[in-house]
C-alpha cells in the first residue's frame, strides 16, 4: 500500500475522528469515498506505531470499538490546505460549470474560485498552478434552460417549457416534473415526466425555447429510470416495441462511426447499426448529414421518403 | 507523518540535527544518509502540497525547515446564510485558533459540490482524486447534505475514452514543460504517424480529452484528441530542465471553444450565402453560426474552411437550407445532393 496514499488519507480522515465524541468509521469513509476496510486498516497501522516513541505517536490516542472511532491526537486536527493539484481539479470543474450558467452565475464562478485560491498552501513558486487544463460540456448556448433544470432538480420542482422538437415549427407547451439531466455525445437531455404526453420523455436541452421554474413540488423519478434512458448512450426512452432504422455508413466514415458507437466494422470496412425510430425527422437529417456514405438498409419506406426529399432539393 | 507532526510544533522550525533527534526515521542513520532522507521527504511532502520553508542557505548546519500551522492548516469555513454567519467550532489548541476563517454560502459550496462532480466523470483518475479529496476537506466544517451535488445528473462517458495513464504523462509533462512523442492516428487519412510537439493545454470538450501543442515540424498549434494516441513518451533528456515555454498570447481556453467542423483547419475561409427557411428549432441554430445578410430575410453568411464537411451540414438540414454563392459551391451542393440521390435510389443492398 502506497504510504503516499495513506498519508493522504489519514490527514482527511484524522479531523473527522478528532472532534468531540466519537465518529462512525462507515460514515466517515463514504464522506471521504475511501473504501471502509482500507480506512481501518491505515488506523491500525496508526495504532500500531504506539511502540514508536515519537512527537507524534506519543500524544496520540486511537480508539476502534466495532465501527466507532476516537482519535486523541495534537496534530492532525484540521484538514491540510487545498493543495495546488486540488485546485486544479476545482478549477476544471469550475471552469465547465461556468459554461453552463448565465452571465451572472459566470461571473460568481470566477469570485468563487479566487475564494477558493485562499484555501491552498503558499507552495514554493517552481511549481505550475492552474491555467493548463479547460473544459466545457456542450457550446455554452443554453445556459439559461440548464441553470433553471439544475434548479428544479435541487429542489423537485416542475418546470413549464416551451419545446420545439425536430419535425414541429411550431413549439409546444410542455409541463415536466425533471428527473434527470444527462450529457451525452456532445448534447444535454432532460427526462422527466410530461404532463402533456401523460409518460416519462427526453427532451433536448438546446430544443427548449423557454422554461419557468413552478412551485409545484415535481413526482419522484422511477427507481428504474437511470437504466432506461440511455440507449446506446444517446437518452432515449422507449420498449421493445419501439421501431427502429438501420443504417449502413460507407468505409469512408464507418472509421468515426466505430470510434464513436463502440462499433467493430464489416467485413468490406463498412458500418451497420440501427436507431430507435421515434422521429422520422431525426432520422433523416442522421443519416443526410453523411451525403452518399450513411445509406438506410430499412424500413424500405424511410429510405424512400429521404430520395423523395433529395428529388425536392436538386 | 512524524516529520510533518515535529515541524508543526516547532515555532522557529527545526535544524537537519534536531529533525534527526525527534524523528524516528531518522535516528538511527548517518548524518550524510538522513540529509539525503529527508531532501527526498521534504521534496514528496510539496509535491503533496506541505508548504515546508527552508531558513537560511541551503546545506548549511543552522539552515531551519519550518511549517507554520496557518499555512498548512484548512482556514475555517464559515457559512454565510440569510439568518447569518455559521461557524464551526475551533479547535481549542494552540496553532489552531490563530487559523483565518473563510466565508462560504450554500450556494457557493453546492457550486463546488457540482464542480467537483463534472471532474469526477471526465476520465481522469487523478483528477478525480484531487476534485474527492478538496471536498472532503471542506466537510469537515459543512455538513456533507450542504454540499450535496444536484440531484440526477449525470455525464455518460464516450465510447472511446482517453487512456487515464496517458491523462497523467500530459499532466506531468505540461507541469515540467517537457516535449511528448506519440503516434498519432489521424482519423481523417487514416494513418498513424510519429509525432513530437510541445504540449500547451489539456482541454475536456464535450465529453472528450484534447492535448493543444505546439507541433514544430509544421510550426503550427493542432489539436490531439486523447484517445488516437499511442506509444507516448516523455522526453526523459535533461528532466529539471524545461524544453519551451508557452507563449503568453496562448489562450488554451480560446483554443477549446467549441467550432463548427467547417470552420476548423488551416485552409483560407470561403465566404458562402445560404437561404435558411423554416423557424424551426434547427434552423434557428444553424443561422446562430452565421451573420444574417443584411435587406434579406432569409440569408444567412458563412465564413467556410471545409468546403465538403460544410456542403454535408447542409445536407442535414433536409432541404432547409440551399447554398447560392458562390457558383463553384452551388455546384458542388449540385454535385452532392446528386450522389446522395443516387445512393438511396433502388433497393437497399
Amino acid at each position: 500500500m502506497s504510504t503516499d496514499g495513506r498519508f493522504r488519507r489519514l490527514l482527511l480522515a484524522l479531523p473527522h475522528f478528532s472532534g468531540a465524541g466519537e465518529a462512525s468509521l462507515t460514515d466517515v469513509a463514504e464522506t471521504l469515498g475511501i473504501a471502509r476496510e482500507v480506512l481501518l486498516e491505515d488506523l491500525h497501522a496508526l495504532a500500531e506505531r504506539y511502540d514508536e516513541p515519537a512527537a507524534f505517536t506519543s500524544s496520540l490516542g486511537v480508539l476502534i470499538d466495532g465501527d466507532a472511532v476516537t482519535v486523541r491526537a495534537g496534530r492532525f486536527r484540521r484538514p491540510m490546505r487545498i493543495s495546488a493539484s486540488e485546485l486544479c481539479a476545482l478549477e476544471l470543474g469550475l471552469l465547465v460549470l461556468a459554461r453552463e450558467l448565465p452571465p451572472a452565475g459566470a461571473a460568481s464562478i470566477i469570485g468563487l474560485r479566487r475564494r477558493v485560491e485562499a484555501l491552498i498552501a503558499d507552495l514554493p513558486r517552481d511549481r505550475d498552478v492552474g491555467g493548463r487544463r479547460d473544459g466545457a460540456l456542450g457550446d455554452g448556448r443554453h445556459a439559461e434552460v440548464l441553470e433553471t433544470l439544475r434548479t428544479a432538480l435541487r429542489t423537485a420542482r416542475v418546470v413549464r417549457m416551451t419545446y420545439s422538437s425536430a419535425r414541429e415549427e411550431v413549439p409546444r407547451e410542455r409541463v415536466v416534473h425533471p428527473h434527470q439531466l444527462t450529457f451525452a455525445r456532445g448534447s444535454w437531455y432532460v427526462t422527466g415526466w410530461c404532463e402533456t404526453a401523460e409518460t416519462v420523455r427526453v427532451f433536448r436541452v438546446d430544443r427548449v425555447e423557454a422554461i419557468t421554474l413552478t412551485d409545484a413540488p415535481a413526482r419522484e423519478a422511477p427507481v428504474e429510470l437511470a437504466s432506461q434512458v440511455l440507449a446506446d448512450g444517446t437518452p432515449f426512452i422507449g420498449g421493445s416495441d419501439v421501431p427502429t432504422f438501420r443504417v449502413r455508413y460507407s468505409p469512408a466514415i464507418a472509421r468515426w462511426i466505430a470510434e464513436r458507437d463502440g462499433l467493430g466494422l464489416e467485413g468490406d470496412g463498412a458500418a451497420i447499426r440501427s436507431h430507435p425510430l421515434a422521429d422520422r425527422e431525426w432520422a433523416m437529417r442522421h443519416v443526410l448529414q453523411y451525403g452518399p456514405d450513411a445509406t438506410i438498409l430499412e424500413p424500405a419506406e424511410l429510405r424512400e421518403a429521404i430520395a423523395t426529399r433529395l428529388q425536392g432539393m436538386r | 507523518m512524524d516529520l510533518v507532526a515535529v515541524l508543526l510544533s516547532r515555532h522557529y522550525g527545526a535544524t537537519l540535527a534536531e529533525l534527526r533527534d525527534e524523528v524516528p526515521g531518522y535516528s538511527d542513520g548517518a548524518a550524510e544518509s538522513v540529509r539525503r532522507a529527508f531532501e527526498r521527504d521534504k521534496d514528496e511532502l510539496r509535491a503533496l502540497g506541505v508548504p515546508i520553508e527552508t531558513v537560511g542557505r541551503v546545506g548549511e548546519a543552522e539552515t531551519r525547515y519550518r511549517l507554520s500551522p496557518a499555512a498548512f492548516y484548512l482556514p475555517y469555513l464559515v457559512l454565510v446564510e440569510e439568518r447569518g454567519l455559521v461557524a464551526p467550532k475551533r479547535v481549542d489548541a494552540e496553532g489552531y485558533r490563530a487559523l483565518a476563517a473563510c466565508e462560504f454560502s450554500s450556494d457557493d459550496l453546492q457550486l463546488l459540490a457540482d464542480a467537483a462532480r463534472r471532474v469526477m466523470t471526465c476520465g481522469d483518475p487523478i483528477l478525480a482524486d484531487d476534485a474527492r479529496h478538496a471536498l472532503a476537506k471542506l466537510f469537515v466544517d459543512v455538513a456533507p447534505e450542504v454540499m450535496q451535488p444536484t440531484p440526477g445528473l449525470t455525464v455518460t462517458a464516450p465510447h472511446a475514452a482517453a487512456d487515464p495513464v496517458h491523462l497523467r504523462m500530459l499532466g506531468d509533462a505540461l507541469a515540467r514543460r517537457k516535449q511528448v512523442t506519440f503516434t498519432y492516428h489521424g482519423i481523417e487519412r487514416d494513418e498513424a504517424e510519429r509525432r513530437t510537439v510541445l504540449p500547451y493545454g489539456l482541454a475536456y470538450t464535450s465529453g472528450h480529452w484534447y492535448l493543444h501543442a505546439h507541433d514544430p515540424n509544421r510550426g503550427a498549434i493542432r489539436r490531439f484528441r486523447l484517445n488516437r494516441i499511442r506509444e507516448l513518451e516523455i522526453n526523459s533528456q535533461a528532466p529539471r530542465t524545461q524544453d519551451y515555454e508557452i507563449p503568453t498570447d496562448f489562450s488554451l481556453a480560446a483554443a477549446a471553444e467549441p467550432v463548427a467542423a467547417w470552420a476548423l483547419g488551416d485552409d483560407p475561409p470561403v465566404e458562402a450565402t445560404v437561404r435558411l427557411q423554416g423557424e424551426g428549432v434547427v434552423v434557428r441554430a444553424a443561422r446562430a453560426d452565421g451573420v444574417a445578410v443584411a435587406g434579406t430575410d432569409d440569408h444567412v453568411r458563412f465564413a467556410v474552411r471545409r468546403r465538403e464537411v460544410f456542403l454535408r451540414w447542409l445536407l442535414s438540414l433536409a432541404g432547409d437550407a440551399v447554398p447560392i454563392a458562390p457558383p463553384d459551391l452551388v455546384r458542388d451542393w449540385h454535385a452532392l445532393v446528386s450522389r446522395t440521390a443516387a445512393a438511396h435510389a433502388g433497393e437497399a443492398a
